[in-house]
């Protein structure tokens, strides 16, 4: 009896300890080493409290990427859940049903493909000397385009790269959410259409409700994934000009690895783990949800 | 509730060991334990295990360095280099992360500067001056220069100098005689007139883009080599407990970048270096701040119409004019390496005039003499090897190898900002000299 109570255990243990020691343990440490000046080239580090807490909320720099990082959240809610969910409702629409797997298709391959080739793609896209982007500009509305310069101005580089997000994840986010619509039972679509409901009606009273779960997974992806933004600023603007175009995960890079402190990196990365964390909570607490 | 407390007691057992764990990891190249990082000390005779990494993995180098190892393997049987290739832009992190982890190679591929001088500071360089006392041919055998670039601190050299490099103007000459230029500009108000007939015969003076963002700091620091004194900006400032970046002379340098604005090729925030490089190629510009590694490039897309100068002297100004800005790549041992005698030897015969010429034969630049023929190099490339050798008095550290990190990154992060407009040159220099405050507060404590 005692063998067959220890038995879940032990086959839990391997995974409990491969996540205690590969996040639980180094969230910890994190935390503790946040406290501490030190870099990889010196021996030895020195304490210094909450030094860097102060200097952190002092820095113009983490403030421009936490805005970054929230305009990316928010305009990634509209960009990729929101039109992903129309993309989705269209989709398995009954007029669109036997064309939704080529669409499903297409929209869904750009979340596929390697971000550095998307990065670079686009880098060369918007490149005023070589690219077609400001061609096109000019050619649909009329306008000068000699100075546009998408990427190299601080006003437009993080909209630029946000803009590829969108096109790179809303098919991704929109499957996600088909999935979810075609669990739901044709006959509560029955129903409503006998009782009348037009197909806005139906997307909106049964539909929705239907796959809040799924909209609640989209939702913190999505979030949460945008405070963990790296690779597609890093590969388009390295964060510039001046730090412009930065965002959170590249400033913990860059502090630990361009400027050698190691302390303040992880000071970075404990708010940084904080905002995250806070915001998956709150999103499961207003949606009073997660329990699928 | 008794099951619970035991669980909670585990994990913080665990978690304590972790932390202590990682304390004793991070402390481990302090210098307390010779074997840290370093190969087992093998008695005469022993095999001798040598950790090599280097980050030349260009397809028709990378083979050259392989064949050395074997060669020096087959000469001694008893050692085995153990090589690890990375590329130029990872090494820089991945060496971090090596003395982080305690586990450093026995010889290992360095910038000249502040960048070699973090591996001293943390003990991870072995000093090579005595070798080199020993052996004055083998340390005779570099061009001065470029062995200056790794001698610190009352003359004690850390590193060989390997790949030389410096930062060069280069021209079109047909485009110089159509404008009427007879002669390379020598003087900063002979390089105005040469952009304004430029200008004139209908050529865009100069082909530039900083979307790498360390171009512009390039023509910053060799500006900055001539306005700022060599014993306050190498001196001082290159040296972070005195660092202070408050001379005059660097905001002088920049106002002398900004008259030369107007000369350059349009959209400089978003044109990254291979791109300006075609411009030149196609005939978009005519002259191009350009690294010397470049020439044979160069040459090849266009042939003898390239000529080259060194930054124009700005006479009256506070620096030394006859300095080149640059520096070599350099071998550092580890100051852990647990064998030192079988680590210098290899890192001589590396270095070899013989090796030194198979490596030259493939395009690779050496610091050492006569390693470099016409038979591998373009005229140019063997002229500026020459300029270095015999007229330059010294380099100019790359300014972003020779400022401390933090300084670096404000150089580079905002050196677009200052061409833009959104920063001005004092306030560009004043972000520099709070970072310097802070990191000189940093290293007095």
């Amino acid at each position: 009896m005692r063998a067959k109570k220890i038995t879940p255990f032990l086959y839990i243990f391997p995974a409990l300890a491969i996540l205690l020691v590969f996040v639980y343990v180094p969230i910890i440490l994190n935390f503790f080493w946040s406290l501490f000046q030190w870099n990889a080239y010196t021996p030895g580090m020195n304490w210094v409290g909450f030094d860097y807490y102060v200097r952190l909320f002092q820095d113009e720099n983490f403030w421009v990427c936490l805005k970054n990082n929230t305009m990316y959240a928010l305009i990634s809610l509209v960009g990729q859940v929101a039109f992903g969910l129309v993309i989705a409702a269209i989709l398995e629409s009954q007029y669109m049903r036997s064309r939704s797997t080529f669409f499903r298709t297409l929209f869904f391959i750009p979340s596929i493909m390697s971000m550095t080739i998307i990065g670079l793609l686009f880098y060369l896209f918007y490149n005023p000397n070589v690219g077609p982007f400001n061609a096109l500009v000019h050619m649909f509305t009329g306008m000068d385009t000699t100075n546009l310069d998408i990427l190299g101005s601080p006003e437009t580089a993080i909209y630029g790269v946000i803009a590829v997000s969108q096109w790179m994840w809303f098919g991704y986010m929109a499957m996600l959410l088909i999935i979810g619509i075609q669990k739901i039972p044709d006959e509560l679509n029955e129903a409503a259409y006998i009782d009348g409901a037009n197909q806005f009606q139906v997307f909106w009273n049964v539909t929705i409700p239907n796959i809040k779960e799924m909209i609640l997974v989209d939702t913190i992806v999505c979030v949460v994934g945008s405070f963990k933004l790296f690779d597609e600023v890093y590969i388009m603007t390295k964060g510039g000009p001046g730090y412009s175009s930065e965002v959170l995960s590249g400033y913990i890079y860059k502090a630990a690895f361009r400027q050698d402190e190691m302390g303040y990196a992880c000071t970075i990365a404990v708010v940084l783990f904080i905002i995250t964390f806070l915001l998956s909570l709150l999103q499961m607490k207003v949606s009073n949800s997660g329990k699928e | 509730m008794k099951k619970m407390k035991i669980l909670a007691l585990f994990l913080a057992v665990a978690m304590m060991v972790s932390v202590f764990a990682g304390c004793g990891n991070s402390a481990a190249p302090s210098g307390e334990s010779g074997a840290a990082g370093g190969t087992a000390a093998p008695a005469s005779g022993d095999k001798v295990t040598i950790k090599f990494l280097h980050k030349y993995v260009d397809p028709k180098v990378e083979p050259v360095f392989a064949e050395i190892c074997k060669d020096y393997e087959a000469q001694n049987p008893n050692v085995t280099i153990k090589v690890e290739t990375t590329t130029d832009d990872e090494i820089k992190d991945k060496l971090r992360v090596l003395m982080g982890s305690g586990d450093m190679p026995d010889m290992y591929q360095v910038w000249s500067g502040e960048y070699t001088k973090k591996f001293i500071r943390g003990g991870a360089v072995l000093e090579l001056t005595p070798y080199l006392e020993a052996d004055p041919e083998y340390r005779d055998s570099f061009i001065p220069a470029f062995l200056k670039s790794f001698t610190y601190e009352e003359g004690k050299v850390w590193g060989i100098p390997t790949r030389i490099d410096c930062e060069l103007f280069v021209y079109n000459k047909e485009h110089f005689a159509a404008a009427g230029i007879e002669k390379e500009p020598e003087t900063w108000d002979e390089l105005l007139d040469a952009c304004e007939k430029l200008t004139a015969a209908g050529y865009t003076p100069f082909s530039f883009g900083n979307g790498m963002v360390w171009d512009a700091p390039h023509w910053y620091g060799a500006i900055w080599g001539k306005t700022v004194p060599e014993e306050i900006m190498q001196g001082q400032d290159y040296e972070v407990t005195t660092v202070k970046i408050d001379h005059p002379g660097y905001v002088e340098g920049l106002n002398y970048f900004k008259q030369l604005q107007p000369y350059f090729t349009p959209n400089v925030g978003s044109t990254d270096h291979e791109m300006f490089l075609q411009n030149l190629y196609a005939g978009k510009g005519t002259m191009s701040y350009i690294e010397m590694l470049e020439f044979q490039t160069i040459y090849d897309n266009m042939g003898d119409n390239f000529g080259f100068f060194d930054m124009p002297d700005i006479p009256g100004a506070a620096g030394d004019q006859t300095r080149v800005h640059g520096g070599p790549e350099g071998w550092c041992l580890s100051g852990y390496v647990a064998n030192p005698d079988a680590a210098v030897d290899f890192l001589k015969f590396m270095t070899s005039l013989e090796n030194e010429q198979k490596k030259a034969a493939v395009g690779h630049t050496s610091a050492k003499i006569g390693a470099m023929t016409e038979e591998y190099f373009c005229k140019q490339m063997l002229d500026a090897v020459d300029f270095m050798q015999n007229e330059a008095t010294g380099m100019i550290e790359w300014c972003d190898c020779g400022f401390e990190g933090r300084i670096t990154e404000i150089l580079l992060k905002n050196g677009q900002d200052f061409i833009d407009d959104r920063l001005t040159a004092e306030e560009y220099i004043g972000k520099m000299a709070e970072a310097a405050t802070a990191v000189r507060d940093e290293y007095a404590k």
